[in-house]
């Protein structure tokens, strides 16, 4: 809408009473110094009925009316905390005392997730950049939904105050992350901004794995000491996601409920073990390349099968595990513009039973593709019928009793192998495509 | 770093980033929608698409020779060939965002 401001064309925006700081943060960040909104009287529209709707949105016709047809009013967005190059000062009786001001300020600032941080000072971000031959001010990329600048430096002082240490080589690793999600595939504003709890999950190939030491392992999406490298790099990203892309709580990040995955999600690919080519080669690089892939997750389920001891019969309980029509992946085949790279994170046992019978990662996807349907009558009961592409909306003509896949093709499950021999798999719905960089010094 | 025997200074940097200079001025305002085209965006989200039908319900009893117009697709964000539909189209518009 922004965009139809600056061709000329007068608008409007309807907006619900929680995403009115949302909508002031995307005006603003796209340049637009003004809000022409219309207040709706409600939480928002979901689960309303049409008489419910109509006293909503009644009282906001003059609102309407002014917006489109009167001088415009500057309301200019300022965000509370300081940018830019800025310092702040701490003061304390003693070292721990200031630190704690510090905390106690950055809490209040909204810049960090609620878990103590590491001070960003000047000393601890030069030894992070002296990591990287890149300029501290050379711009990666604009992250919405903020249109931060994400500069070198500034993702530096973001991974010092996640945990971070010269020995993680978070610059390279996060520089190449951040490329990911300025992709425009990733749709990384329904990630940073949605209802949903959505968050983005670090999957980590190549030599640089053992390097840093990140866990391919046992516990590698969980917390303690073996997961140390993956969980200050992942944390460091939802970091960089808050405090660059503006993904604030409240007015960039809208979530509802909110999820344990958006503190840090960050694997490295257990290549070790892994029967078939690393998930970075079959991306085009090479083996001897290291890369980030950036998965939007939406949730995640536990695949629990230690008896099966075929293809069909783990994948069987992969297809019985993985339907779910509240995940928005699930539908996201049927709208237009709308992606969701669905995640297999298959241990390695399970994996080993698929090559061991001579089944490819695309045996795999088409099994699933093929087996992990839902009835007609649940997408009738929660997809919105206008949003369907008109190719697609067959699927409300369908006997109710007609099984509808979940995704738009095989491909939209990706297999990567992490973990330990245990039986147990998971898998995360999608949100937009997964994206691999090469990381790169 | 100590400045005395009894405070210590933490200086941090900080880690918010400078945001891209975008700049959009707002489009003129006509004066009244009469015999102006108003369209009606809608971002696909459940509700939306009544709250714009409420909305031209009553301007239509406003405005006399207002006209309405609708997209045939929705999806967001918009691309490049439906923002120019919509600028072909239309005078003004209001849209729905958010849920």
């Amino acid at each position: 809408m922004v965009k139809l401001e600056g061709r000329q064309v007068a608008t409007v925006a309807l907006v619900s009473e929680p995403f009115i700081e949302n909508a002031k943060l995307t005006a603003e960040s796209a340049g637009f110094p003004v809000v022409q909104k219309a207040r709706l009287r409600t939480s928002a529209l979901s689960n309303l009925n049409p008489d419910e709707i109509r006293r909503a949105t009644e009282p906001a016709l003059d609102e309407v009316i002014k917006a489109l047809t009167s001088d415009v009013t500057v309301e200019a967005f300022v965000h509370a905390a300081p940018a830019g190059e800025a310092f702040e000062v701490f003061e304390g009786t003693s070292t721990g005392s200031a630190w704690d001001s510090m905390n106690e300020a950055f809490i209040e600032y909204g810049w960090g997730d609620g878990f103590p941080l590491v001070p960003p000072t000047e000393q601890k971000v030069v030894e992070l950049l002296k990591t990287t031959r890149r300029d501290p001010d050379e711009v990666i990329g604009i992250l919405e939904p903020g249109m931060g600048m994400a500069t070198v430096k500034k993702i530096a002082i973001n991974a010092v105050m996640a945990g971070c240490l010269p020995r993680h080589r978070p610059l390279p690793i996060l520089i190449a992350a951040v490329k990911a999600l300025t992709d425009p595939r990733m749709l990384f504003r329904v990630i940073a901004c949605s209802t949903g709890p959505h968050a983005p999950m670090m999957v980590i190939n190549g030599p640089i794995r053992k390097e840093i030491g990140l866990n391919c392992e046992g516990g590698a999406l969980g917390p303690g000491a073996k997961s140390h490298t993956n969980s200050v790099l992942g944390r460091a990203l939802r970091l960089i996601m808050m405090n660059i892309g503006y993904a604030y709580l409240g007015a960039g990040d809208m979530d509802t409920i909110g999820s344990a995955n958006k503190y840090s999600m960050c694997l490295g690919e257990n290549e070790e073990e892994n029967p078939w080519e690393p998930y970075h080669v079959e991306m085009g690089y090479r083996r001897e390349d290291s890369a980030v892939t950036i998965f939007g997750v939406e949730s995640q389920l536990e695949i629990f099968d230690y008896q099966s001891q075929t293809p069909e019969g783990i994948l069987q309980t992969f297809a019985g595990t993985i339907p779910c029509i509240g995940s928005c992946s699930t539908r996201y085949w049927l709208y237009s513009e709308r992606w969701a790279d669905n995640c297999l994170l298959m241990s390695p046992d399970h994996a080993a039973v698929m090559a061991a019978h001579g089944w490819t990662k695309e045996d795999v996807q088409y099994y699933v593709y093929e087996h992990a349907k839902l009835p007609a009558r649940f997408f009738k009961n929660t997809v919105e019928k206008d949003r369907t592409r008109h190719g697609n909306r067959w699927v409300f003509d369908a006997d109710d009793s007609t099984m509808i896949p979940i995704a738009g093709a095989p491909d939209w499950f990706r297999v990567v192998v992490v973990g330990m021999a245990s039986g147990k798999s998971s898998y995360t719905t999608g949100t937009g495509k997964a994206i691999t960089v090469k990381i790169e010094d | 770093m100590k400045m005395n025997e009894s405070t210590d200074i933490l200086k941090t940097l900080s880690p918010v980033a400078v945001k891209a200079p975008l700049r959009v001025e707002p489009a003129k305002r006509p004066a009244s929608l009469r015999d102006k085209t108003v369209g009606l965006l809608w971002n696909g989200k459940p509700g939306g698409e009544i709250a714009l039908g409420v909305l031209a319900e009553m301007l239509d009893k406003r405005f006399p020779g207002v006209k309405f117009w609708r997209s045939t697709w929705n999806s967001f964000p918009f691309t490049r060939a439906q923002h120019e539909d919509i600028i072909a189209n239309c005078d003004v518009a209001i849209g729905t965002t958010g849920d």
